[in-house]
């Protein structure tokens, strides 16, 4: 491999009681990659971020990050250590204006709150809330909580985002808004692994799509591969379709 | 031996009363998701009325029980549709803290209004059936203990029937698995509630005619008995009716068999404790029918 | 909540407050000084309580533990072994924190009113020791405090302009206190914690370890106040000090004046304690009028403004729900 390993599913699984809800799933992020995370609802991708990011453990197999297990560790470490998740439905702290929410993002890295209040004003407006900021969160529209969902997370300084259909819901608009604004998060050098149901999206970000059913690997590659393989579209027939 | 043994029932029969107040709770919690602090206010509102009535009409308890349960079901349905219900839909569904700080003001007003009106002095029935006792061997049964096994455990038995088999109850337990789904089908969330309130506090006061004969009424009597009820909730599982009534009965028993084993000073404090125990251990309950 | 005042009429305001809190000093009258007393004490009592249930968010009713724990500590350390109040406090507060730690490892992830019953029961089992210690700690008739009259060094004093004059500056620093949370980092996270729990932990918030903080702060610095109570009315008992009531009461005083905020506590404490000698006094003795009207107003508050006379005021005053809620940085 010439590019760096970010973070590692190694033989992944999980078990809730008699559930299998993961088996034996295996797949890399590596360095500058934007990887999409897709398959059926329901089929254990949410768990993996879960997992991944310290708030489920895995019942078997390793979860690596920049070379070192961080399968059990809990989130605040996780978090500390480059790699942050979003929400699927979104957790705004909504009592909090959108400067302070990213603020509690930025705190990771700077302990004054001057400095916080600066990254969280660039983050901000690298998100495109600038001119948002003493908004009260709750007041924000979907579009804007969504954005806000990244802005706290990038906040972080992270190595890798998870970010968790972080396009349910929006107008096709904001979906190319959004698919900028991570475009130009990877150019910044994030790294990013996406779960969407939103195909065009999909294909359109990715270096490299995983497909999950039934908390299986069904198929890896690059998008215009998996979208051709049978597999993968016999899945997606029974149930999903493209946004 | 006997001395246990005697006890052990007189335990289990306090507490299928104990389990008849606590269902209540547990119905409003299953149902509404809410914390109701003021629950044991009303049980002593309960036994205040089943008291007047009783004395004015010079009626025996066991018939007061339907007036107090009528009385009780009212206030439950005039609470939840003036009060709790405009709390309850301007936050949050998920952690309801309003109703519950409200409850605790309605709690403490209800406790001191009531020392206001009638004074802090005990009240106790003094109707001759209270006195009365079935003689089984060595066991020595009040008849207040007997009622109170008998009509608890008709009532859940009814109340279990009812929410398994009639149209109604199925409508209460589809609202508290999911509102939104319930309201497709055509179910009015807000009647429910107000419903579910009132047959809690309705049961409520069937339980206050049930105790006052086995035990003296004053401004406070709630507080212990609900805290009583809340550890019954807990063990039980919140919105199980049957576990309500099982989980009294582990209570009551606990209680009467432990006040033989450690002195009386520290009886108080068992209850504290057991609902710290349960929260540490099993916070669902032994019968959880929600998770945490 | 600086938002009432103005940055150019914070002077004005700053003086007016300061006219305000030391007239009664003026007033000669001891009745009155009492009741002043006892307002700042529950002001401080109150804004002890908002760095765990306020800022932090936890709704604790067993607060009354740590009071009476401070209350006892520095009044056995005194009777028992001469050692003065002023630093009986402290083991008192250190006490307090060992007992916050054991609540909190126990009861700190229950959520919402499994919490608060959790720290209630906590309080009623101390309360029930307590009473049971005969020996030790007098049982339920409790112990007195060596009356000495004029012993400032050791905590007492004839007048009540002394105890008037340390409550003003317990209230100054509790203030202080919750003005550095609000400000720094940590008052940040605890806010987080209280709006979405699981986001403050995925941004590497240490949510448990930073609750059980605010647990130690909180209670640390209640039992200091029941040093103060110890030593203002001389006698310590069970029912005085652990008493269920008063960890409700100190819970409805914050959450009245507005939890969360600088200056709702002090509010709430403004509103209630001279209220509730108003309402003794004109019910001619009427048995609980004070309770009831705590009752009364806690559910008028949160039927009407859950976020207390802070937002009320606040809106009288005109200012704009946006301001208002940068302004008091990162509370409600």
């Amino acid at each position: 491999m010439t590019t760096n390993t970010l973070l590692e599913f190694k033989g992944v699984g999980k078990s809730f009681g008699g559930l299998r809800a993961i088996d034996n799933v295996s797949f890399t992020v590596n360095e500058g990659e934007i990887v999409g995370l897709i398959g059926p609802n329901g089929a254990g991708k949410t768990t993996l971020f879960s997992m991944a990011s310290g708030f489920l453990e895995p019942t078997d197999g390793q979860i690596i990050f920049q070379g070192t297990r961080i399968d059990g560790l809990n989130p605040p470490r996780i978090c500390r250590a480059g790699l942050v998740r979003t929400f699927q439905i979104v957790k705004p702290f909504g009592e909090m204006t959108v400067i302070e929410n990213a603020m509690v993002g930025a705190f990771l890295h700077h302990a004054r709150p001057e400095d916080a209040r600066e990254v969280a004003a660039g983050v901000l407006r690298q998100v495109g809330l600038g001119g948002r900021e003493e908004q009260v969160a709750k007041t924000l529209t979907l579009s804007g909580r969504k954005r806000l969902e990244v802005a706290k997370a990038l906040a972080t300084h992270p190595k890798l985002l998870l970010l968790d259909e972080v396009m349910a819901g929006l107008t096709t608009v904001e979906v190319s808004e959004m698919l900028e604004l991570i475009h130009s998060l990877r150019a910044s050098g994030v790294s990013i692994l996406v779960i969407e149901h939103n195909m065009k999206a999909v294909m359109n970000l990715s270096n490299k799509i995983v497909v999950i059913q039934y908390g299986k690997k069904i198929a890896e590659g690059a998008p215009a591969e998996v979208a051709n393989d049978p597999q993968v579209i016999s899945a997606y027939l029974g149930g999903e379709h493209a946004a | 031996m006997s001395t246990y043994l005697q006890a052990l029932l007189g335990g289990i029969s306090t507490g299928a009363v104990y389990g008849l107040i606590a269902l209540g709770l547990s119905l409003q919690f299953g149902v509404m998701k809410i914390i109701n602090f003021a629950h044991g206010s009303f049980l002593m509102v309960a036994m205040y009325v089943t008291y007047y009535t009783c004395i004015s009409l010079d009626l025996h308890p066991l018939l007061a029980a339907p007036i107090a349960a009528v009385a009780l079901f009212f206030i439950g349905w005039a609470c939840q549709r003036f009060f709790i219900d405009g709390i309850y839909r301007k936050e949050s569904a998920r952690e309801p803290i309003g109703v519950l700080i409200f409850t605790t003001g309605l709690w403490i007003f209800l406790d001191y209004f009531a020392l206001a009106l009638l004074g802090p002095d005990s009240r106790m029935i003094d109707s001759p059936w209270a006195n009365e006792v079935v003689i089984m061997g060595d066991l020595i049964f009040t008849y207040p203990q007997v009622a109170g096994f008998v009509v608890a455990a008709l009532v859940t038995t009814g109340l279990v029937a009812f929410m398994r088999y009639t149209a109604l109850g199925r409508a209460i337990r589809a609202t508290g698995q999911d509102r939104e789904a319930a309201s497709v089908l055509g179910i009015d969330s807000k009647r429910i509630y107000q419903l579910s309130f009132a047959i809690g506090l309705g049961v409520l006061g069937i339980a206050g005619a049930l105790l006052l004969p086995m035990y003296p009424v004053n401004p406070f009597v709630g507080d212990i008995f609900g805290m009583r009820a809340f550890v019954i909730v807990v063990l039980g599982g919140i919105g199980s009716i049957a576990g309500a009534f099982w989980g009294g009965i582990i209570v009551g028993i606990l209680e009467s068999v432990g006040s033989q084993l450690i002195p009386v000073t520290y009886a108080e404090a068992l209850i504290f404790l057991l609902f710290l125990g349960v929260m540490y251990f099993r916070p669902s309950g032994l019968f959880g029918v929600e998770k945490e | 909540m600086m938002a009432v005042q103005d940055s150019k009429n914070r002077p004005l305001w700053g003086a007016l407050i300061l006219v305000v809190a030391i007239a009664p000093l003026f007033s000669g009258n001891q009745y009155l000084l009492s009741i002043a007393v006892m307002t700042l004490l529950y002001a401080y009592l109150a804004l002890s309580w908002n760095v765990l249930g306020g800022i932090a968010g936890q709704l604790s009713l067993g607060h009354s533990a740590y009071f009476g724990i401070g209350a006892y500590a520095s009044t056995w350390f005194f009777i028992h072994m001469g050692i003065s109040p002023w630093i009986g406090m402290w083991i008192g507060a250190a006490l307090a924190v060992v007992a916050a730690v054991i609540v909190g490892m126990s009861s700190l992830h229950l959520r919402g009113a499994y919490y608060a019953l959790a720290t209630l029961a906590s309080a009623m089992v101390l309360k029930t020791l307590v009473e049971n210690a005969d020996d030790l700690l007098g049982g339920p008739r409790g112990m007195e405090v060596t009356l000495l009259r004029n012993a400032p060094w050791q905590f007492q004093y004839t007048s009540k302009e002394f105890y008037y004059v340390i409550a003003l500056v317990f209230v100054a620093l509790a203030v202080f206190i919750n003005w550095r949370i609000l400000r720094s980092r940590y008052g940040y996270y605890l806010a987080a914690v209280r709006n979405e729990q699981d986001a403050a932990l995925a941004l590497g918030v240490p949510t448990t370890r930073y609750k059980l903080y605010a647990a130690m702060i909180s209670a640390a610095m209640t039992a200091i106040g029941g040093t103060f109570y110890a030593q203002f009315v001389l006698f310590v008992s069970p029912d005085k000090v652990f008493g269920a009531n008063l960890g409700v009461v100190i819970a409805v005083v914050c959450i009245i004046g507005g939890r969360g905020t600088l200056w709702g506590p002090v509010l709430g404490a403004l509103l209630l304690l001279p209220s509730e000698e108003l309402a003794r006094s004109f019910s001619g003795g009427m048995l609980g009028a004070d309770m009831m009207l705590y009752g009364l107003l806690l559910m008028l508050v949160i039927w009407y403004e859950p976020r207390g006379l802070v937002t009320i005021l606040q809106r009288w005053f005109g200012r704009s729900d946006r301001q208002r809620l940068t302004k008091q940085g990162a509370t409600q």
